[in-house]
């Protein structure tokens, strides 16, 4: 059952007709249910994997809180993390890193047979259990006290908004929410509705007909013109933040529309000046998760390490496994490398150039920022093609494109306009928040400009609207 | 919640999304009601998915139209095989003109059906109506034909049940028919697609990278190699089509179509269309007889003019693309024949005995 789809809007009409009628406990023991109902659809056999979770990590951290002994705390949130990351090694790298196993051996002249399993890969895997591994930890460092009870904990883990695509949601922010009655006003119900309005927009018109424009390339074999590599990534990098956006928004709205308060996973990517700030800004509850509980600890584990390598080796190796979230395969590594490499200039960069790269005029500086923009979203468009490719050297036959075959042909000037046809309503809104400084700008915005936006959205929406239930991409994940 | 339910509060009502929704409605009404809208459509459509807004376009152009309206229904082979352009020339002085109602599908009656009140209201001279074997006898399906998505109409209901039975109806038909009641409150929605090409067309025309092509599409095409043909016969054997519920249907409300046309003081003249010499092999052959018997014999009884391929010249293989559709070739020899045969039937019309002089 996915957002964009009729199943879902009945359910959504049944779960919240109830909500409304049920007073605290029995609405956090319905949307259980219908969380379960949710995953389930997809596939009933992953809910075990959800439940298992959800008791692993209910007891640990109960066991956590109350063992005296710090050797015993940590041997609990030992048990937490690892059986956490064993369901999510086995269910995703299984395969890939056995693969990688028998590769390498056979470089050795070792000759191993294949062992590959068919394993299916729930959907969401690498949400949930980073979410339950996140409430162990938090209790460990004592951020947290444990929830005694278990069906309450059980709603934090499934909660059906977020389950399979996040945003990732910290037990401190989620849990409260959880135990505590929420308030539905008129407000948050337009709110919440207004986000999923957009988020369904951002997906079914945007996002899916830009896969319309990228797909074709990329199953297209060599050699590669660079004018057309150049539009589908700029295509590409815009899909793939309304898919994803998108469906956090809705996540958001659907959260709003019960009163709920999901953290905000996206602030405007596309205009930062600096890589850092893009990952403060782009899927941030992933981001702040491995901030948080991978690269803070490590960087402290790596104190023998001394000066600047000490932020290089926390860096490169929070950035691989970022990339490494994302998916089994070897793109995603690279991904992941590609932007450890940045963060890893951004920071030499800022410690050494920063004072004599600082224009003076007003005119100036808006040139540099701008300037800065521009260069920041190429980056983040090679990034992209990194995290698309179909194979490894994919990469290297686009990029040869772009750089040593930029010839421009006519029908360049019809994919170029068609993405843009797509695209001009997400910038004009992205362009109003930026300067608003507001993502709900729109919704907040006087009347008549309420009126044209929503009626460009249903024109678009009832032309260009993807049908079909086409689904989000980082469910794959 | 039940203190801030909006429906409580008049002025919290979402008037932003109120307004634009009922503008929405209003611009398409303003649209819909308006020839340049359906001219501007009818331009920028395309083959060979263009063919719904097509129809739409011409019928809607057709109203203010006072000329003496002929109107060709059939199939893509009527859309192929008739050069309207050459009958509008050759019937100018008689004040005749001829629109092309060509639709990819089978131009079943039962879509016909549906259809009729739209057709009526254009208060048209007279009807050419083209089917040919598969316009009786294929199994009537949603994904087949492009008619009951676009232009639904509840009255097929009570045939449908009756015929099919409610259990199939509701089960083969929902979806189209939800969809379709979707579209008669928006012509956005109805013609999304069309709309969605036409738009990508506009922009292809706006830079230059193609030119606007009349819509004939097979007579671009060249001919198809032997081995299509041997891979057809292969396929079918003789044994397409055959009679079934859908048929036996569509011969009912072919009876009753001509008889409501009748009553309108509508002529009717049928003409079977003609297809590749190898066309005869692939069919059953039992069925083929019937279906040109069953014409015949309603043609006869019901006083229609029927033109009947052992009535036509012989159309040789070079004349066509593939089983069914004229090349240009083709085309030109058959709207030449059909222009005669029309000038002797349209000026022979006795409204009271529309036999066959």
């Amino acid at each position: 059952m996915i957002f964009n789809s009729v199943q879902f809007l009945i359910f959504f009409v049944i779960v919240y007709s109830l909500y409304l009628k049920l007073p605290h406990k029995g609405q956090n023991r319905m949307l259980l249910v219908a969380s379960y109902i949710f995953y389930g659809a997809w596939d009933w056999r992953f809910l075990s994997l959800i439940i298992l979770s959800t008791i692993i990590d209910y007891y640990c951290g109960i066991f956590v809180h109350e063992s005296k002994e710090p050797q015993q705390k940590k041997r609990f949130v030992t048990i937490s993390m690892l059986s956490n990351l064993m369901i999510l090694l086995f269910f995703k790298y299984f395969n890939f890193f056995a693969a990688n196993l028998q590769g390498l051996l056979n470089v050795f002249g070792l000759q191993v047979p294949s062992f590959y399993l068919d394993i299916i890969l729930p959907m969401g895997i690498s949400f949930y259990t980073f979410q339950t591994m996140s409430y162990t930890i938090d209790i460990y460092r004592r951020e947290l006290k444990p929830t005694r009870n278990f069906l309450d904990f059980a709603l934090f883990v499934s909660f059906y908004p977020q389950l399979v695509a996040g945003p990732i949601e910290r037990a401190k922010h989620l849990l409260p929410q959880i135990l505590n009655p929420r308030k539905v006003n008129l407000e948050s119900f337009y709110e919440g509705m207004f986000l999923m309005f957009w988020g369904l927009f951002q997906k079914v018109v945007i996002a899916d007909n830009l896969a319309q424009i990228v797909d074709p390339l990329f199953i297209k074999n060599p050699p590669y013109n660079g004018v057309a590599v150049y539009i589908t990534m700029v295509a590409f990098t815009f899909q793939i933040y309304c898919d994803f956006a998108g469906y956090s928004n809705i996540a958001r709205g659907l959260g709003k529309v019960m009163g709920f308060d999901i953290m905000i996973n996206f602030n405007l990517p596309f205009f930062v000046t600096n890589i850092q700030d893009y990952w403060n800004r782009w899927h941030i509850s992933l981001s702040s998760w491995i901030r948080d509980y991978l690269y803070v600890p490590l960087f402290k584990y790596l104190r023998k390490v001394k000066g600047q390598a000490r932020i290089y080796s926390a860096l490169m190796i929070s950035m691989t496994l970022i990339g490494l979230w994302h998916g089994a395969s070897w793109n995603f590594v690279i991904f992941g490398v590609y932007y450890g490499l940045l963060l890893v200039a951004y920071v030499i960069i800022r410690s050494r150039c920063h004072s004599w790269i600082q224009p003076k005029s007003v005119a100036g500086k808006s040139i540099w920022h701008w300037t800065r923009v521009i260069f920041m979203f190429h980056l983040i468009m090679i990034g992209m093609l990194l995290f698309r490719v179909q194979y490894g050297a994919q990469i290297y036959l686009m990029l040869k494109g772009v750089f040593l075959d930029f010839q421009f042909l006519p029908e360049h000037k019809f994919l170029a306009l068609k993405t843009f046809y797509f695209i001009w309503i997400l910038l004009l809104v992205q362009f109003f928040q930026y300067f608003k400084k507001d993502l709900l700008c729109v919704y907040r915005a006087p009347f008549f400009v309420r009126v044209a936006f929503y009626l460009i959205c249903f024109f678009l929406i009832t032309i260009h609207g993807v049908t079909g239930e086409k689904e989000f991409i980082y469910f794959q994940f | 919640m039940k203190k801030n339910l909006f429906i409580s509060n008049f002025k919290q009502l979402p008037w932003a999304l109120i307004c634009s929704a009922v503008l929405f409605f209003a611009v398409q009404g303003m649209l819909s009601a308006s020839e340049g809208f359906w001219r501007l459509n009818y331009f920028l459509s395309s083959l060979p998915t263009g063919d719904p807004i097509r129809f739409e376009s011409l019928l809607r152009i057709s109203k203010n139209d006072e000329r003496k309206k002929v109107f060709i229904i059939g199939t893509s082979q009527t859309r192929e095989g008739i050069d309207t352009a050459y009958l509008n020339k050759e019937f100018a002085k008689d004040d005749i003109v001829f629109y092309n109602l060509g639709v990819a599908g089978s131009a079943q009656p039962i879509d016909l059906y549906m259809l009729k009140d739209k057709i009526i209201n254009k208060n048209p001279y007279a009807i050419v109506y083209m089917p040919y074997i598969e316009s009786f006898y294929l199994e009537y399906s949603k994904d087949q034909f492009i008619y009951i998505d676009d232009f639904f109409h509840h009255r097929i209901l009570p045939h449908f049940f009756k015929s099919l039975g409610i259990r199939e109806t509701v089960m083969s038909y929902t979806k189209p028919i939800l969809s379709a009641l979707i579209g008669k409150t928006s012509i956005f929605y109805r013609h999304r697609n069309n709309i969605r090409d036409n738009i990508f067309t506009a922009m292809r025309l706006a830079l230059g990278l193609e030119k606007r092509t009349e819509p004939v599409l097979y007579q671009n095409f060249d001919m198809k190699e032997e081995h299509y043909y041997e891979n057809k016969l292969k396929e079918y054997g003789n044994n397409k089509y055959s009679s079934n519920k859908y048929s036996r249907l569509n011969n009912y409300l072919f009876k009753e179509l001509i008889n409501e046309f009748e009553t309108k003081n509508i002529p009717v003249i049928i003409i079977d269309g003609p297809t590749h010499p190898l066309f005869k092999k692939v069919m059953r052959k039992e069925v083929g007889d019937e279906y040109v018997s069953h014409l015949r014999d309603q043609a006869k009884a019901q006083n229609v003019s029927f033109l009947s391929l052992d009535q036509m010249p012989y159309f040789p293989a070079e004349y066509f693309t593939d089983m069914v559709h004229f090349n240009a070739q083709g085309r030109e020899v058959f709207t030449k024949f059909i222009s005669q045969y029309l000038r002797q039937k349209l000026f022979k019309f006795d409204y009271q005995n529309l036999a066959v002089k």
